[in-house]
């Protein structure tokens, strides 16, 4: 029982990053600023809860900053029509360097380790879940409909005069919130402290965790879970058996190399919205 | 503000100045507002790369491998092939040099053999990643970031069991022969041959994609891929090649920086310089000569960055920050090649 506690525990920054990037795709938008968008969720959280002791106030913010990356990047991406992989990964490395940066500035020299009050992460576990439980009812409403169109054929949704430009935005907005949340778990609830490297790569494994799931929430949630579960596994075994320390590495590969795999025995039934990397603009 | 459509587009090499430019100025903002003097601050980032011949030597070692990775990043970018795995393709050279330098069969031909184990790793991997592509349709951007993670943790299993140094008993490869390593060509620096290699690059990839049929034909690939598939250009082939080729140089970058600077394999021995080809080519609008001016200007900043620690308590992080915002700003500004920015005034 205290397993699977721990285990939903460590797949819930997961979770969060990979149903927000799940809505950004489906919207037809690549989305790479993800790890950069936690370390600054983390970050931003951080320094909220260590200045006012407040640790739900963290997550607020981590959720406003990241709303507010969200419309930066659909300022860069949408209205701009930039190239997607390459403005998000220099959204990922100006994130996570700005956020070390300002770390660095706020404590320059501490004698040790700035600690701050946790917030209590049952709680953001189990809205993750209900999140889920929603983006799984909403898929085949209205809304999810409209979601799904714009990633498909962005043109015909115009035709529908459903505005692509707004689905996207909103889908930006929403998804860099949830990635935000996501990076905050890590700062304020699971760690309770900011640490170089916090996210050690939680938002590229969230990248893999969509395309694993082929845009689907339900399978992208069972292979969170999956991945959550292995880690947990391989933690324990690493204090069970001192000797296994390089098990991690192994089990880290597992992912990227899945992911590979299964986008190349899936490519007769892809299932990937058809406008991922393609801007869109009106004649 | 609106936008108005150009029909000459904007000369790129004007996009690259707009983007640095502003990238500078952006960082003196950030400077200004947390009580730091910008004009200090990059006068000293800038001037404390000449303050001996030691640091003059530095600002060739470290553009070496910016300049291997961005010739290899820009050669796939021509053909739109956005093949990300600079990092994988980096590691995978070094790791094949490193077995190879490890292994004392050879005598005189040892660096020689090294530099092709390294350089023909990253070809395999090049070559992997676009075959995804062309036989699977497998979108090569998710591929080959996942590829970087994947390699960088298949070596750091391998430094810690069968590669890590008995001696010292580090996550890192013993030390290599002497025979393997590239000759020093400056007594009292790091200014090894390989850095000559990097830039005697820089005229050869350029008759290679602008001068040859091969290259014309992969820039037109890029333009419309359709377009060239009707004129008769086996798209599929090329993208093959340039994949192996843009692997070829990662790989080759990943050997020449075992051998000639560290002469040893960490894990570290890439330090993010995947992400610096993709920045280093787009900001360059995938010039070849561009790419070696930008290498040199961003090893510049990277030596100085470490300095600018020491003088002003500036973090050192200030030099990924510049990067960044060269990458964000040269996307925005190649979006806005095209057209004509008209500020209007309203009274």
């Amino acid at each position: 029982m205290e397993e699977i506690i721990a285990a939903l525990r460590i797949s819930t920054p997961f979770l969060l990053a990979a149903l927000g990037e799940l809505i950004i795709e489906r919207s037809g938008v690549l989305n790479l600023g993800i790890e950069g968008v936690m370390t600054l969720g983390a970050f931003s959280a951080f320094i909220t809860a260590y200045f006012t002791g407040n640790p739900l106030l963290g997550f607020l913010v981590s959720c406003a900053i990241g709303a507010a990356i969200g419309l930066l990047t659909h300022i860069l991406l949408v209205d701009l029509g930039t190239n997607q992989h390459v403005t998000g990964l220099g959204i990922t490395l100006l994130l996570t360097s700005l956020s070390y940066f300002l770390y660095r500035t706020i404590f320059s020299a501490p004698t040790a380790q700035p600690m701050v009050r946790g917030g209590n992460p049952t709680t953001i576990t189990a809205l993750a879940f209900f999140l889920y439980a929603i983006a799984y009812l909403v898929q085949r409403t209205k809304i999810g409909l409209i979601l799904k169109a714009c990633g498909d054929n962005a043109k015909a949704l115009d035709r529908m005069g459903h505005d692509p430009f707004l689905v996207r935005k909103v889908a930006l907005v929403l998804g860099n919130l949830l990635i935000g949340l996501g990076g905050s778990f890590l700062s304020i609830a699971q760690y309770n402290s900011f640490l170089f490297n916090i996210v050690g790569g939680r938002g590229w494994i969230s990248l893999a965790l969509v395309s694993m799931g082929g845009w689907n929430p339900l399978r992208t949630l069972v292979f969170g879970l999956t991945f959550g579960f292995l880690e947990m596994l391989q933690i324990r075994a690493q204090i069970w058996f001192n000797q296994l320390l390089f098990l991690y590495p192994l089990f880290l590969m597992i992912p990227y190399v899945a992911t590979i795999l299964l986008l190349c025995l899936t490519h007769r039934s892809s299932r990937s919205p058809r406008e991922l990397l393609r801007p869109y603009k009106r004649e | 503000m609106k936008l108005k459509r150009r029909y000459v587009r904007r000369p790129e090499h004007v996009t690259a100045i707009y983007s640095i430019g502003s990238s500078f100025l952006l960082i003196s903002a950030l400077l200004a507002c947390l009580g730091k003097n910008p004009i200090l601050a990059i006068y000293y980032m800038f001037s404390s790369n000449f303050s001996s011949p030691f640091a003059v030597s530095e600002i060739f070692v470290r553009a070496s491998p910016l300049i291997f990775v961005s010739l290899g990043t820009l050669a796939s970018f021509r053909a739109r092939f956005w093949n990300l795995a600079g990092d994988a393709q980096f590691y995978a050279g070094a790791l094949l040099a490193t077995m190879v330098g490890l292994t004392p069969v050879f005598k005189w031909i040892h660096p020689l053999a090294c530099l092709t184990a390294g350089g023909v790793a990253g070809l395999l991997m090049g070559f992997f990643i676009a075959y995804l592509k062309v036989r699977f349709n497998a979108d090569e951007v998710v591929t080959s970031l996942m590829l970087n993670f994947a390699a960088f943790y298949f070596l750091s299993l391998l430094l810690q069991t069968v590669m890590r140094n008995p001696h010292t008993n580090w996550p890192e490869s013993e030390y290599l022969l002497d025979s393997s390593l590239l000759p020093n060509l400056v007594r009292g620096t790091r200014f090894h041959l390989g850095i000559a290699l990097a830039f005697l690059l820089l005229p050869l990839m350029d008759l290679i994609l602008n001068r040859t049929v091969f290259g014309e034909e992969v820039t037109a690939i890029g333009i419309n891929p359709k377009a060239a598939e009707i004129n008769k250009i086996d798209v599929r082939g090329h993208i093959l090649k340039i994949g192996a080729l843009g692997g070829f140089l990662c790989g080759l970058g990943g050997a020449v920086e075992v051998l000639g600077v560290h002469h040893h394999l960490t894990a570290t021995i890439s330090a993010n310089y995947g992400i610096f080809g993709v920045i280093i080519s787009t900001a360059s609008r995938l010039s070849v000569y561009g790419a070696g001016a930008l290498s040199v200007l961003l090893s510049l900043v990277i030596n100085g960055a470490t300095s600018l620690t020491r003088y002003m308590q500036i973090p050192s992080f200030i030099s990924d920050i510049i990067s960044a915002l060269v990458l964000i700003t040269a996307a925005i500004f190649t979006a806005l090649e095209k057209y004509e920015v008209i500020v209007e005034w309203r009274r």
